[in-house]
C-alpha cells in the first residue's frame, strides 16, 4: 500500500491537494484538502446589505454570478422586493451566459488535456504522463478545438457582458432585477453570440465530449461515489417562480424527493475550524479558524444532508430532472455538463423571446431598516446557499454553503467520506507517481475551491 | 519598430481603433527574429484569489490568450493552465526558478495570506514540504527579473484584506519591500491591462508608473474624466436609483475617485461598462477597494473599526447639530442669567472691569494699558506677593473647588 | 468720539472671507450630494467652489501676511501663553463669574475658533486642489489613503464649518453688541465714560480705554 499526494492539483480553480493510498493498482482510500482561508462572511459582517450582491461575488471569478443572484435571492426576500419580469429575464440570461461560459471552460481548457496532449509549448508541456489513447488526427482536431472553445468562453462573457456590464464580477444584478435596458439592439447582440456559441456547441463541443467518451468508455465505471444527488433548482421564472432546472434530493440513486432545507448541517470535525459544538445547522454556531487542529485536513466544513453526503451539478440536475440516468461517472458528469450547455442555449432562446423590449428592468426600492433571507440556487457546479440578516442598515450574520464544499467535502465526525473522496474509491491506477486518473476524476467535478475556502461564520444569526 | 510613443498612444486609446496585436505582432516577430526580445519565461503564482485575473486574461481579445502565449510570453508556471499536475508541474516551476533566475517574471494572482505565517495558503509541495504562498513569495521574488501583481488582492490586499481581513491578506508590495512590484489593479484587472503591460515589458521595458506603481498609460486619469454621463453631471441631471437616465454620481458612484480607463476600453470585447450599463462604477481598480468604497451606493465610505461600523454623514450630521445645541443652550442660560439684557443695555464690557486673575493678564493689560503703568504695576505686585513664599501646591479638589468659587458682591474674587 | 477698531484691510478679509465660506458651503454640500429638485449645473457649481476656494486660500495668504508684518498675530492665533486665561476664561462662560476678564482683544475661545479656521481653510485647499487634479496628486492621494479620504476630510472641514459659525454668530451677537458695528465701519461708537466713583474704578485709576486694548483713539 503506498500513499501518493497530488498537489497543486492543476486545471482546476484552485488550491486543492488529493492525497490517496494505493492497493493493488486502485485508489483505495482518499482525502481532498482545500488549502486557502480568506474568510468572506465575517468580513461582510456590519456592511451595508445593498452591497452583499455585488461584494460577495468576488469570492469566486469563474461563477462570480452565481453568487450574485443568490445574495440577490436572499435580499429579495430580506427586503421584501420581486425583481420586474424583464428584470428576472435578464438576470436568467447573465447567469445563462456565465453558465455557458463556465462549461465552455471547463472543458476546453481544465478537461481536455486529461485525455489531449496539448501542443508542444508551456504551459502544454510537460505533459501529464498517461494513456493518451485518441489517434494523432483526431487528437490534433480536439487539440484546436482547444482554441476554438476558449475563443467561444470569452464569446460566452462578452454576451454576459451585454447586460452585465463587464465579465468576471457583473455588475448590474440587483435585488429588484437589473440595471441594462432591454433595448432591441442589446437584445439583437446577444441573441447573435447565442446563435454562434448554440452552433459550437451543437456541432463540436457534444461531438468532442462523445469522442472523448468513446476512447475512454471505462470512465462510465470510473468515479461513482454515493449517488446521492442535490440541487437547489436554477433561472426562477418571471411571475410564477417556478424553476426551469428543478430541484429535488436523490438519496442513492432512487426517486427524487423534495428538498428541506432544516435538514442540511455542516461538520467541522477534519476541518481547521474550532467551535463548541462540531455539526451545526448553517445558521448557527461561532467558529474560529485553528490550522494548528489534529486530525484536521482542509479549511472545507463538512456540509451533510440528513446526515448524508452529496454531490451537485450539472448531472445531479439533469438526473432530477430527468434528462440524463445512464449513470453516476466522470463521463457522465462531462457529458451531462455538455447537454446542459445546449439545454440552457435553448432556455436562453426561449427568454429572450419573452423580453418585452424597453420594459422596466428594475423596480426602485428602499430597503427596510432590519431582515433576514435565504437565497438558494444551484450554480454552475451544484447548490449556492446563502443565508443573512441585518438589523439597523447593517449585515449582522452572513454564511454561505458553496457548491465545491458539497462535492469535497472532508470526512465528517463519523468518519464518512466526502461526495468526492468516495468517487475516487476503485480508480484504477496505472502509474502511481503520474496519477493521471485521479486527477480525471476530480476534475469531472469541475472543482471551485476559491468558492470553497472563505467560510466561516460572521455573528449570530437571529 | 514601433516607437513607445505609439504603443502607449495605443494602448491609451480605445482598442476599437486598432488592435494592439495588429500592430503588436509584426514588431514582436522582428524583435524576436533580431533576438532582442526573447520570449520571457513567466511563472504565474496563484495565492488568496477568485481566480478573477487568470479568467479575464482568459477574455483577452486583441491579442488573444493564444496568440499573446505564442508571441509575447513564455507561461512556464500556472495551475489553471498548466498540462501536467503536482510534482510534474512543481518540478518545471522550480527548474525555471534555478536555470532562468534573473530572467523570469513572476506574476502574481491574489492577496498573500499572512495569518498565523503564511499558513492560510499553501499552494505548493516540495520534497513533501508544504510551502505556503507567502514563503513561496519571498523566496521567488529576489530571482525574478520583474514582479507584477494583477488584480486588487495581488495589488493592495483588495476584498480579501477588507475588514476585519481574518486571513492577514496583503498586497504583494507590502510582504516585498525591496524591490520594485508592478502594480496592475482592478477587480478583475481588464485583459487589455495586463497584455499591454507585459507587452511594455517585453518591448520597452518598464512602463511610467504613478504614485501607486500603476502603469500610467492605463490608470492615468479617472474613470469621471472620461465617463459617457460626464455631460450629465456637467448640466446636473442625476439618476435618483441604478438604472435610471443621468449621472450615477448620486447613487454612490466611485468613478470621481477612481483612476482607470474603462470608459474608453470597455469591457469583454470592448462592449460594455458598468456605467453605460446603468449601475455605478464601484472602483474596483482603487487601490483602496474594498473598504475605501462601500457602500457602493453611499457617496463617502464608511469607517471600519473593530466595535462599530462608522457613517461619516451620521457623524457630521450629529457633530453639526452638537455644535448648534450647545450654542442654543448657552444662549438659553444666558437669557436665564440676564447677562444678554445686560450686554444689550450696558454694551459689552463690564463697567468696572474684574481684576486680573493670572501673571498673563497682567502681561496683556501692561502691553495695552501703558498710561496705566503705574496703577498696573502696583496691582501686578500685588498678584505677584503671594507667589514669593514658598509655594505650596494645592490640591487638585482644592484646585476644583475654587474654579467654582464665586466672586463676592465687589467683583473681588478670593 | 470714535475709535478705530477694524482697520480697514481686517474688514476687508473679514467679509471676503464671509462671502467665500458661504458660497463654499452652499457649493460644497450640492457637490456633495446634489438634490434632485435643485438642478443647478455642476459645471458652474464646481467652478464657483473652486474659483471661491482660491479666493478664500489667498485671502488667509493675506491675513497670514498681515498680522505677521504688524505683529499682531498674537491678538488672533491661540499661542501657549493663552493657557494661563483658560480658567477665567471657563469660569466667565459657565457663568462662574459675573464679569468678562480683560483677555485682550480676543479671549482664549475665540482665538482658538480663528486658529482651527486658518488650519481648517489650509486642509481644504490642500485636499481641494488634491480633488480638482486628481491626476496630478496621486503622492498626496498615497499618503493620505485615497481619493475618498480627501472627499471625507472635506466634507469633514464643512460640518466644521456649520457647526463653528453658528457660535461665532452668537458671541457677535451676544457678547459684544457694541462692536458689531465696527465691523462694518471699523469705527466704535463710545462716549468717554468717566471713571465711576466706584472703589474698584478709583484704586486701579483705569478709565474706559483699558477695556479696548489696542485701539487707536482718535479724536473728532
Amino acid at each position: 500500500m503506498t500513499r501518493k499526494v497530488i498537489f497543486p492539483v492543476t486545471r482546476v480553480h484552485e488550491p486543492l491537494r488529493v492525497d490517496v493510498e494505493i492497493e493493488g493498482g486502485r485508489v483505495v482510500d482518499a482525502w481532498v484538502s482545500s488549502l486557502l482561508f480568506r474568510g468572506f462572511e465575517p468580513i461582510m459582517a456590519g456592511r451595508d446589505p445593498r452591497d452583499a450582491s455585488l461584494f460577495l461575488q468576488r469570492i469566486c471569478g469563474i461563477c462570480s454570478t452565481a453568487h450574485a443572484i443568490a445574495a440577490a435571492m436572499a435580499q429579495q426576500e430580506a427586503f421584501g422586493v420581486v425583481p420586474t419580469p424583464n428584470g428576472q429575464l435578464l438576470t436568467n440570461l447573465i447567469f445563462a451566459a456565465d453558465l455557458i461560459q463556465n462549461h465552455l471552460r471547463h472543458f476546453y481548457v481544465l478537461v481536455l488535456y486529461d485525455y489531449v496532449a496539448g501542443p508542444a509549448v508551456p504551459p502544454f508541456i510537460p505533459r501529464p504522463k498517461g494513456d493518451f489513447r485518441l489517434p494523432p488526427k483526431t487528437n490534433d482536431e480536439l487539440s484546436q478545438h482547444g482554441v476554438k472553445g476558449i475563443e467561444m468562453a470569452v464569446r460566452a462573457h462578452e454576451m454576459l457582458a451585454v447586460f452585465g456590464a463587464k465579465a468576471p464580477h457583473q455588475q448590474t444584478i440587483m435585488a429588484s432585477g437589473v440595471t441594462e435596458q432591454a433595448t432591441s439592439e442589446r437584445i439583437m447582440a446577444y441573441r447573435a453570440v447565442l446563435r454562434e456559441i448554440k452552433h459550437f456547441v451543437e456541432t463540436v463541443y457534444l461531438a468532442d465530449v462523445l469522442t472523448i467518451a468513446e476512447y475512454y468508455k471505462d470512465y462510465y465505471d470510473i468515479g461513482a461515489g454515493y449517488g446521492n444527488l442535490l440541487s437547489y433548482g436554477m433561472f426562477p421564472q418571471p411571475a410564477t417562480g417556478r424553476r426551469a432546472i428543478g430541484a429535488g434530493v436523490v438519496i442513492g440513486k432512487n426517486a427524487t424527493e423534495n428538498l428541506d432545507g432544516g435538514q442540511i448541517t455542516e461538520n467541522i470535525h477534519y476541518s481547521w475550524y474550532r467551535d463548541a459544538g462540531e455539526t451545526r445547522h448553517p445558521g448557527e454556531g461561532e467558529t474560529q479558524p485553528d490550522r494548528d487542529k489534529a486530525e484536521a485536513y482542509s479549511w472545507i466544513k463538512a456540509p451533510r444532508y440528513r446526515g448524508l453526503a452529496f454531490e451537485g451539478g450539472p448531472l445531479a440536475r439533469a438526473w432530477i430532472d430527468n434528462d440524463w440516468r445512464r449513470g453516476i461517472s466522470v463521463m457522465d458528469r462531462i457529458i451531462a455538463r455538455a447537454r446542459e450547455t445546449l439545454k440552457v442555449c435553448r432556455l436562453a432562446e426561449q427568454w429572450l423571446a419573452e423580453l418585452a423590449p424597453g420594459g422596466p428592468t428594475l423596480r426602485p426600492f428602499e430597503p427596510p431598516p432590519q431582515g433576514a433571507g435565504v437565497g438558494l440556487t444551484d450554480a454552475m457546479r451544484g447548490p449556492l446557499g446563502h443565508w443573512f440578516s441585518y438589523q439597523e442598515g447593517k449585515i449582522r450574520r452572513y454564511q454561505i454553503i458553496t457548491p465545491t464544499t458539497w462535492n469535497f467535502s472532508p470526512r465528517d465526525a463519523s468518519g464518512k467520506r466526502g461526495a468526492a473522496e468516495e468517487a475516487l474509491i476503485g480508480t484504477p491506477v496505472a502509474d502511481p507517481d503520474s496519477l493521471i486518473e485521479v486527477g480525471r476524476v476530480v476534475r469531472s467535478f469541475d472543482p471551485c475551491f476559491t468558492c470553497a475556502v472563505h467560510a466561516y461564520p460572521a455573528g449570530r444569526m437571529r | 519598430m514601433l516607437s513607445r510613443r505609439k504603443f502607449i498612444q495605443l494602448c491609451m486609446s480605445s482598442a476599437l481603433t486598432l488592435s494592439l496585436s495588429d500592430a503588436l505582432t509584426p514588431v514582436l516577430r522582428q524583435a524576436q527574429a533580431e533576438t532582442r526580445a526573447e520570449k520571457p519565461p513567466v511563472i504565474w503564482l496563484e495565492l488568496g484569489s477568485c481566480t478573477g485575473n487568470t479568467i479575464s486574461l482568459d477574455n483577452a481579445v486583441n491579442p488573444s490568450l493564444r496568440q499573446f502565449l505564442d508571441e509575447t510570453i513564455d507561461l512556464r508556471y500556472h495551475w489553471t493552465f498548466n498540462a501536467a499536475q503536482g510534482e510534474q508541474a512543481v518540478a518545471a516551476m522550480l527548474e525555471t526558478v534555478a536555470r532562468d533566475a534573473g530572467k523570469f517574471w513572476l506574476v502574481i494572482e491574489g492577496s498573500v495570506m499572512t495569518a498565523d505565517n503564511g499558513r492560510y495558503n499553501e499552494i505548493f509541495a516540495r520534497n513533501g514540504e508544504m510551502i505556503t504562498g507567502l514563503a513561496a513569495l519571498q523566496e521567488f521574488a529576489p530571482q525574478a527579473r520583474y514582479v507584477i501583481a494583477v488584480g486588487d488582492c495581488a495589488c493592495y490586499g483588495g476584498p480579501a484584506a477588507a475588514h476585519p481581513n481574518p486571513g492577514g491578506a496583503k498586497g504583494v508590495w507590502d510582504v516585498v519591500t525591496d524591490k520594485l512590484i508592478i502594480n496592475i489593479p482592478g477587480c478583475p484587472a481588464h485583459p487589455d491591462w495586463m497584455t499591454g503591460t507585459f507587452s511594455h515589458l517585453a518591448l520597452y521595458g518598464l512602463p511610467e508608473l504613478d504614485a501607486y506603481q500603476r502603469p500610467k498609460m492605463f490608470f492615468g486619469r479617472t474613470i469621471h474624466e472620461l465617463c459617457q454621463r460626464r455631460q450629465q453631471f456637467e448640466d446636473g441631471i442625476f439618476a435618483a436609483f441604478p438604472g435610471e437616465d443621468g449621472c450615477l454620481y448620486r447613487v454612490g458612484c466611485k468613478g470621481p475617485v477612481t483612476h482607470a480607463d474603462c470608459p474608453l476600453r470597455q469591457w469583454n470585447h470592448y462592449i460594455n461598462w458598468p456605467v453605460k450599463a446603468g449601475t455605478p462604477c464601484i472602483g474596483c481598480a482603487s487601490p483602496h477597494f474594498p473598504d475605501g468604497m462601500m457602500p457602493f451606493y453611499n457617496h463617502l465610505p464608511d469607517i471600519q473599526t473593530p466595535a462599530v461600523t462608522v457613517n461619516i454623514k451620521k457623524v457630521g450630521a450629529a457633530f453639526a447639530a452638537l455644535g448648534i445645541g450647545a450654542v442654543g443652550t448657552h444662549l438659553v442660560a444666558g437669557i436665564c442669567a440676564r447677562r444678554i439684557h445686560k450686554h444689550y443695555l450696558d454694551g459689552t464690557k463690564p463697567s468696572d472691569p474684574t481684576p486680573p486673575e493670572t501673571l498673563e493678564q497682567v502681561r496683556q493689560e501692561l502691553d495695552d494699558l501703558i498710561r496705566q503703568q503705574n496703577a498696573l504695576l502696583s496691582e501686578a505686585k500685588q498678584l505677584e506677593r503671594p507667589q514669593r513664599k514658598p509655594r505650596r501646591r494645592k490640591s487638585l479638589l482644592k484646585r476644583a473647588l475654587s474654579f467654582w468659587h464665586t466672586e463676592d458682591k465687589d467683583g473681588k474674587g478670593k | 468720539m470714535k475709535l478705530l477698531l477694524h482697520p480697514l484691510p481686517v474688514r476687508i478679509f473679514h467679509w471676503t472671507m464671509v462671502t467665500s465660506v458661504v458660497i463654499l458651503l452652499a457649493t460644497g454640500f450640492y457637490i456633495h450630494h446634489p438634490p434632485l429638485w435643485l438642478q443647478w449645473p455642476m459645471s458652474l457649481v464646481r467652478k464657483l467652489h473652486g474659483c471661491f476656494g482660491l479666493i478664500l486660500a489667498v485671502n488667509l495668504a493675506g491675513q497670514v501676511y498681515y498680522y505677521i508684518a504688524t505683529g499682531k498675530f498674537t491678538e488672533v492665533l491661540l499661542l501657549p501663553r493663552d493657557w494661563a486665561h483658560m480658567r477665567s476664561f471657563l469660569r466667565y462662560y459657565l457663568f462662574v463669574t459675573e464679569h468678562h476678564p480683560n483677555f485682550g482683544r480676543y479671549n482664549p475661545g475665540q482665538k482658538m475658533l480663528f486658529t482651527t479656521w486658518g488650519l481648517a481653510v489650509t486642509t481644504g485647499t490642500v485636499t481641494g486642489l488634491g480633488l480638482l487634479f486628481p491626476d496630478h496628486s496621486v503622492w498626496l492621494q498615497k499618503a493620505l489613503g485615497g481619493l475618498s479620504v480627501l472627499r471625507a476630510i472635506q466634507y469633514s472641514i464643512g460640518i466644521f464649518f456649520v457647526t463653528t459659525i453658528p457660535l461665532h454668530l452668537y458671541l457677535v451677537f451676544t457678547e459684544e453688541p457694541a462692536k458689531l458695528q465696527a465691523m462694518f465701519t471699523g469705527f466704535l461708537q463710545k462716549e468717554p465714560k468717566l471713571p465711576v466713583a466706584a472703589d474698584t474704578a478709583d484704586k486701579t485709576g483705569r478709565s474706559w480705554e483699558s477695556e479696548l486694548p489696542g485701539v487707536q483713539t482718535e479724536e473728532r
